[in-house]
């Protein structure tokens, strides 16, 4: 009761009819506008379009919901509408509603101890409201008439009672109008479309079973019934190959059930994004997690790369803290370590327990090295490359005809891999992937700057299907690859079309470079470090892979290259490109020459 | 085994397998050649499982018979120093003998169970060409097919039996090269896959070094031809070639007639003044002329007139010379008809009714 009495004066105090604009003393401390507390208030919820959409959405989620579809205007910008069958609301309920902290899933402190819905804090829709124009409808379950009501920056409408479906409809239009300072920092359509997408993503493989839908300008981007199974979802989002390979894991303790799905390490991703956790139902960015989803796969990554996974931890409410930051993003366990623990374990068993599958030619190839290896055992001696045994006769052979066009210079190609060179003062040994990088890097560096570039049109353009997210940043990207002569389109749902690239990389693969490109992007498509991006990407995959044999021609092209070019000795990512062994180094190995003093 | 032979029947007969085994290095058994005697026929076979290639010994005497799988570089060399016109081959338990003048060589062989089985050619169904007209067909679309790293169906040709003819398309993505052939005879049957890249090569080689037509067919998987003593079996390349008809433009109006040597001379000595980097030249048509033009900063200017039946309006446009030059190549000499649209859209080149070519072309893309 004491409690509730502070609490009203505190309304009270705020309500006073304080001298508020002008304010005749800057110095002076005084009780903000509540219009202007609102403001603020809501700025620490609602950041930009995607909050919006996520506080919505969960509302849908936590309201029982077997259906929500999403629609969106201008990267929700300008409208951001979501629909659910849920169970509704009164009109009694619906006349609470837009006041803070009204909400109907936590009553008492205690509840805050165990929460087990996504929302709990009542303060979305009010800060929702407060920022935008909010037309909200609804109608409960077993009702035959529902409720409408708006709100505009934060003013109440009168509430009218309507027909209406079973279900919530919240209609948000013109996001921060009244707050031009967060407006105007909005990012462009497709950055916040792929963050829409992302975060929608992640909702929709926490709840397999809801069927959503999200359109963006009319457009279809996914629809996504009700799955019956986590897979399935994962299925329809990244694909049936890339289900088909996933490695289940699940280990249950009494407080915490870690179950999931990971991909076998031979498939790993450029950055973390992949990961996906999620605790009770929502998603979760939690350090111990993230450590041992890392730890697990120690050793069988190349660094710099990442475990694609999705990990579904179920624990007791009331043994986590879910109420740490306004997104509810992170999250704080009673006992951290027992989580990392078993959730290390849980991958560590899968990873251990799983064997690579052999594909048909591989298992060719893995009979014929057993024939082999049968052959070595019986003395067969080893033969001598081809190569060495032609003679005159260039006809026959076409390595033979290669190894005379070998100019006398000094080099080799070994293990399809590196270049030995000699050198006035010893050898150096050149990785071919992360020179020729660089040379990519810096020629189309170069070209940019000197303000053209050459651009073969594609006779037949690729096109390249990607998931929503990816689609939405390659499509913000359209300005920066237009910019290197990579002409890319929009071609129906969710699929890109690649009409141009720039003359010099003949051998990119495209489908390769627009997916780095998308691994190395994250949520950013703006500005000048993302045209950076693009040309590492290019560079990247545009560039002779290790493994491809080159003939000496072109190896004597690339170091002539090298030699007309400054900074060449580390690729664009930071590698080295040369190691440099001298002739007193060589000497000293072999006891040549005893090293002076 | 027991066989012998001239020395240059072998020679000739392993000289067309030598580009097969030639393109392995990983797994010995892939280097070796096999050696097979029934009756009164010896047969040679090597393959890399992606092509495989048999020749007839002929005329040879067998006087037991057997078969023998040998490392392909060693016979070689061997039976090219070998003093005598006559050689006289046999098995020895697992080694193959050869003796006489030159001295006594045992050599170590392979287990023939080993040996991968490559398929059989029989003449039913197939489809006969002349081997000039195939050559000549393969000359003109080989060059177009895309390098190993990109597109996978484009790394091969596509060969395809339609209208009574047989049509070949090899295309990178940039350009497409397309050529017609008469076929010299056959039955009913369907021709409809790529072929590999190498495949093809080794087709053209055998058609050259053979005599007489070569027939060809397709079982779904394989390409098999046949000509002379030797006979090809190349894996067919799996997956959906690019619609080859949709890149052909309907519609190119400004419709240029030109000496293809003339035009191919002029565009040679302009891309002199190219860099790898900016590979590029201008085509500025005019009434009654091409300008060759290059234009690279650090190395200089070019301007190259060349005359041409044109009486459309300007235009001009750029390309990549090395393709332009690759089609005028492979039509040679006399007149090339080149058709343009606009300076964004595809361009075609072609002579008569047996080769078209489609190229796209280049533009110069303001970075800033």
């Amino acid at each position: 009761m004491k409690k509730t009495e502070t609490e009203m004066g505190k309304t009270k105090e705020v309500t006073s009819p304080w001298p508020l604009t002008p304010n005749p003393c800057p110095g002076r401390i005084h009780l903000l506008d509540p219009v202007v507390a609102g403001k603020i208030a809501a700025g620490e919820v609602i950041e930009r379009p995607t909050s919006v959409v996520k506080e919505l959405v969960e509302n849908s989620i936590d309201a029982g919901a077997s259906r929500i579809d999403v629609e969106l205007m201008d990267g929700g910008k300008g409208l951001i509408k979501v629909i659910d069958n849920g169970v509704g609301m009164s009109p009694e309920d619906l006349s609470m509603l837009f006041l803070k902290h009204a909400t109907s899933k936590i009553s008492e402190l205690e509840d805050l101890e165990a929460i087990r819905t996504l929302g709990f804090r009542g303060e979305a829709l009010a800060s929702i409201g407060v920022v935008s124009h909010t037309r909200i409808l609804s109608c409960a379950r077993g009702e035959a008439t529902g409720a409408e009501l708006e709100v505009k920056g934060g003013k109440r409408g009168e509430l009218k009672f309507v027909g209406a479906p079973e279900g919530t409809l919240v209609e948000v239009r013109e996001l921060f109008y009244n707050v031009p300072a967060r407006r105007k920092f909005l990012k462009a359509t497709p950055t916040e479309m792929a963050s829409i997408s992302e975060v929608l993503t992640k909702l929709a493989l926490s709840h397999p079973e809801i069927h959503f839908t999200l359109a963006h300008n009319q457009r279809e981007v996914f629809n996504l019934p009700p799955s019956p199974t986590v897979k399935d979802r994962i299925a329809t989002f990244f694909g049936q190959d890339f289900a088909k390979e996933l490695l289940f894991i699940n280990s249950r303790e009494p407080t915490l059930e870690v179950s999931g799905y990971i991909r076998p390490p031979a498939q790993s991703y450029g950055s973390a994004r992949m990961q996906y956790t999620f605790l009770n139902g929502r998603y979760v960015r939690e350090v111990n997690i993230s450590h041992a989803v890392q730890e697990s796969y120690r050793n069988l990554l190349p660094s710099g790369r990442y475990p694609i996974v999705f990990l579904f931890l179920k624990s007791e409410p009331s043994l986590v803290d879910v109420n740490v930051h306004p997104t509810k993003l992170e999250v704080r366990f009673r006992e951290p370590s027992k989580v990392h623990g078993q959730v290390l374990k849980a991958l560590k068993n899968a990873l251990t327990q799983y064997t690579p599958k052999i594909s048909p030619s591989l298992q060719e190839a893995a009979r014929l090295t057993s024939i082999i290896q049968t052959q070595d055992k019986t003395g067969f001696p080893e033969g001598l490359p081809p190569s060495l045994l032609q003679t005159a006769d260039t006809q026959t052979s076409t390595v033979k005809r290669e190894l005379q066009r070998t100019p006398s210079g000094p080099f080799v190609q070994i293990h399809r891999t590196y270049i030995v060179e000699e050198t006035p003062k010893g050898i150096n040994i050149v990785d071919q992937h992360a020179l020729h990088e660089i040379l990519l890097y810096t020629e189309l560096k170069n070209k940019i700057l000197e303000g053209q570039i050459p651009v073969q049109r594609l006779l037949i353009p690729e096109l390249v299907e990607l998931n929503s997210n990816d689609f939405f940043n390659i499509i913000g990207l359209q300005e920066s690859l237009a910019r290197v002569g990579a002409e890319v389109e929009e071609f129906g749902q969710n699929t890109i079309i690649v009409r141009s690239l720039p003359q010099m990389l003949k051998d990119l693969d495209i489908k390769e470079f627009i997916k780095d490109l998308t691994e190395r992007l994250k949520e950013e498509v703006e500005g000048e470090h993302v045209l950076d991006k693009v040309l590492k990407a290019l560079a990247c995959k545009g560039a002779v892979k290790s493994g491809c044999r080159l003939d000496p021609q072109e190896i004597q092209t690339l170091l002539e290259k090298r030699n007309s070019l400054q900074a060449v000795a580390r690729c664009p990512h930071g590698r080295p490109t040369t190691l440099f062994l001298s002739v007193e180094e060589l000497d000293r190995h072999f006891k040549r020459r005893t090293p002076k003093g | 085994m027991k066989l012998s032979c001239q020395k240059s029947t072998m020679l000739s007969s392993l000289q067309l397998l030598g580009p097969v085994t030639a393109g392995t290095t990983t797994k010995p058994i892939l280097q070796a050649v096999k050696l097979e005697a029934i009756d009164d026929k010896a047969v040679l076979e090597a393959t890399d499982l992606e092509v495989g290639v048999r020749c007839l010994v002929e005329p040879v005497e067998v006087q037991e018979a057997g078969t023998v799988v040998l490392q392909e570089g060693r016979l070689t060399e061997l039976l090219r120093e070998w003093p005598e016109e006559k050689i006289c081959m046999e098995t020895r338990g697992s080694m193959c003998l050869l003796s006489g003048k030159g001295g006594v060589f045992k050599m170590a062989g392979y287990d023939p169970e080993e040996f991968p089985v490559i398929p059989t050619f029989s003449d039913e169904g197939s489809v006969e060409v002349s081997a000039d007209e195939l050559e000549g067909m393969i000359k003109k679309v080989v060059f177009a097919c895309a390098s190993e790293r990109v597109r996978h169906t484009m790394t091969g040709v596509l060969f395809r039996e339609e209208g009574g003819e047989l049509r070949m398309v090899a295309t990178d993505g940039r350009r497409l090269a397309f050529a017609r052939g008469k076929k010299s005879g056959g039955g009913k049957t369907t021709m409809d896959g790529i072929v590999p890249r190498r495949g093809v090569e080794l087709l053209s080689r055998i058609a050259t070094h053979q005599e007489g037509n070569v027939l060809l067919k397709m079982d779904g998987t394989h390409l098999l031809a046949k000509s002379g003593k030797a006979t090809l079996c190349s894996q067919l390349i799996e997956g959906q070639y690019p619609n080859y008809e949709e890149a052909v433009p309907k519609d190119n109006d400004k419709k240029v007639e030109a000496d293809a040597e003339g035009l191919a001379a002029a565009i040679r000595r302009a891309t002199i003044l190219t860099t790898a980097e900016r590979h590029l030249i201008k085509l500025k048509l005019q009434k009654g002329m091409i300008v060759v033009e290059a234009e690279t900063p650090e190395v200089g200017e070019a301007m190259v007139d060349v005359e041409v039946k044109y009486s459309g309006e300007d235009l001009e446009i750029g390309f990549n010379p090395d393709f332009l030059l690759d089609a005028l190549k492979a039509i040679e000499k006399g007149t090339v008809q080149l058709e343009f649209k606009g300076p964004a859209t595809a361009a075609i080149m072609k002579r008569s009714h047996d080769f078209l070519y489609v190229v796209m072309p280049i533009r110069l893309a303001e970075t800033t």
